[in-house]
């Protein structure tokens, strides 16, 4: 069982092609390291072994007779509790969402059944994806500490090997940010190119569905079936889908690669530093152009992130906030609270500003074709901290510190890898962020493809994965 | 080449007062947002701390003639790699 569950998703959809194992003997291993493993991650908000059972076999039925789906067909996923799936509640993680069951898919999961996909549970999130962390779970890594969040659920499980891809969705970081704390890669498309129709909104305009896998060809073949136009989404892009396996491995030879000389490494913990840096230097060596940059107006990306974000999220529950203010936990009631205040004017010049940022970080980009940064200045914290103290004695809220890095490509709408690459003394992950222009998720896929084989850390699983 | 009319002008930012209790009240009446007295002081210390230094950054901002988009659009139209 353990040779499988550690199966990247590709290795799984070639053995399941050509009929070596059956999609119901994947689905079962994929339950057994659930069920061994969730006691101490606790990764999911509902397991739906039954729903999956009756899909794995007509999975096996559909192969078994000549009608492959690609990549996903008979591979199980699971998908953040704020993506609609017919007849399964979308709590949210919420006491608002109590007896809450939708009527139809969002579009992901439409999107991922057609594709075959066996989506076995629906996993947890910070409420209504309110926050950097994941209360109820835990991470694989050290389950003292959080997984980040807000789709903790869902790094934790793929890190766990419980299933081979998860989505999350990704406002100011929470995607990246639990992967980079699980050793995942998650990638936060470029603002539009998949759809948000069904899946509950935290911010109108940063909110980005993305997936979380175990490696980069991972990553590209599920972005494949999550991306595409949706009219019943007003973000999205009608703009063509590539092939975005193909080429991938075309290395990085020439490939401008920019370094942050402002804001990206102050502060961060020296050994994500050293990390990342080391990660640059390996990307030079297989040919990469470094090219030094300044990040045009870096200090106001987080006033423009909490200057659209808190307004944004306090007009979606406008109505709960006033009827049922106690159902929701305290620091999320709080946000909502605050996002009340704001004024409009206040609202909008934190558009006009977005605007401006996003000029003249297009002119950044004509000198490099990626950027890279740390995606956290600091490791995964022990579950409960609510603040980290920098050597100088200056203490940020970890919510701010967890954020500070990953809010840039939210704002800009571009899109964003997260790529591990390495571990701390103490065995926790580092990763580092791979950001593009609008719509080259290629390139970024391809960087960090190329950093991926030149390394092993992809490989590394927790201890709570058994060893054959 | 683009032309990007950033102004960055903190010395002539507005000088934005810290939030008060009766900030709050008036706020929340107004929205009818129904909250407790004794939570409009708690209120206004978290907007201090959290809300108030992103705004003020902001505010150091000259947008000029600049208007918000109707909707996000991340594409840099004209823009060529």
């Amino acid at each position: 069982m353990s040779s499988m569950i550690r199966l990247t998703l590709a290795q799984l959809a070639q053995k399941l092609k050509a009929r070596e194992v059956s999609a119901v003997e994947v689905l079962d291993a994929s339950l057994a390291q659930i069920h061994a493993t969730e006691k101490q991650i606790s990764a999911y908000a509902c397991v739906l072994e039954d729903r999956a059972r009756a899909a794995a076999k007509q999975a096996d039925a559909d192969i078994g007779a000549g009608h492959w789906k690609g990549p996903l067909h008979g591979v199980p996923v699971a998908v953040k509790d704020l993506y609609d799936m017919a007849g399964v509640p979308t709590t949210a993680s919420s006491r608002q969402r109590t007896n809450w069951t939708p009527e139809r898919d969002s579009a992901v999961v439409r999107r991922l059944q057609d594709a075959g996909a066996i989506i076995l549970g629906k996993t947890h999130t910070h409420e209504f994806a309110y926050g950097a962390i994941t209360p109820e779970s835990r991470n694989p890594w050290d389950p003292e500490r959080t997984p980040g969040g807000s789709s903790g659920g869902s790094a934790a499980t793929v890190a766990a090997c419980g299933v081979y891809m998860a989505t999350g969705t990704d406002t100011a970081g929470s995607v990246r940010i639990p992967s980079s704390m699980c050793n995942t890669v998650g990638l936060k498309p470029t603002y539009g190119r998949v759809s948000r129709a069904g899946v509950t909104s935290l911010s109108w305009s940063l909110d980005h569905p993305g997936p979380i896998t175990r490696t980069v060809e991972d990553t590209a073949l599920s972005l494949q079936v999550m991306a595409g136009f949706d009219p019943a989404d007003r973000g999205s892009l009608d703009e063509p889908v590539p092939d975005y396996a193909e080429g991938l491995d075309q290395g990085v030879k020439g490939l401008r690669v920019g370094v942050p000389t402002n804001y990206f490494f102050d502060p961060v913990d020296p050994e994500v530093e050293s990390a990342v840096r080391a990660a640059i230097e390996q990307l030079k060596s297989l040919g990469a152009v470094l090219v030094d940059v300044t990040v045009p107006m870096a200090e106001q990306i987080i006033p423009v992130e909490f200057g659209i974000m808190l307004p944004d999220a306090s007009a979606y529950h406008r109505k709960m906030l006033r009827g049922n203010p106690d159902l929701y936990t305290p620091d999320v009631r709080m946000l909502l609270e605050l996002g009340e205040l704001v004024t409009a004017t206040d609202y909008l010049q934190a558009q006009r500003v977005r605007t401006l940022m996003q000029r003249a970080v297009a002119e950044m980009y004509q000198k490099i074709d990626v950027m890279i940064s740390p995606t956290l200045p600091i490791p995964a914290a022990r579950s409960g901290e609510e603040v980290t103290t920098w050597p100088d004695g200056t203490v940020e809220a970890l919510v701010m510190a967890y954020t500070r890095f990953t809010s840039f490509a939210n704002v800009t709408g571009l899109p964003t890898l997260n790529q591990p690459c390495g571990f701390t003394k103490a065995g926790l992950p580092i990763g580092m962020q791979i950001s593009g222009r609008p719509l080259e998720e290629k390139t970024v896929l391809q960087a960090g493809m190329a950093y991926e084989k030149a390394t092993s850390w992809h490989q590394r699983h927790p201890a709570l994965v058994a060893a054959d | 080449m683009l032309q990007v009319p950033v102004n960055l002008t903190p010395e002539t930012s507005m000088n934005r007062s810290p939030l008060t209790e009766a900030g709050v009240r008036a706020t929340s009446e107004s929205v009818a947002l129904g909250l407790p007295s004794e939570r409009m002081a708690l209120l206004a210390e978290a907007f201090n701390q959290m809300v108030l230094p992103a705004l003020q950054q902001l505010d150091a901002v000259d947008a000029g003639e600049v208007q918000p988009a109707a909707a996000f659009d991340p594409r840099w139209k004209g823009v060529r790699s």
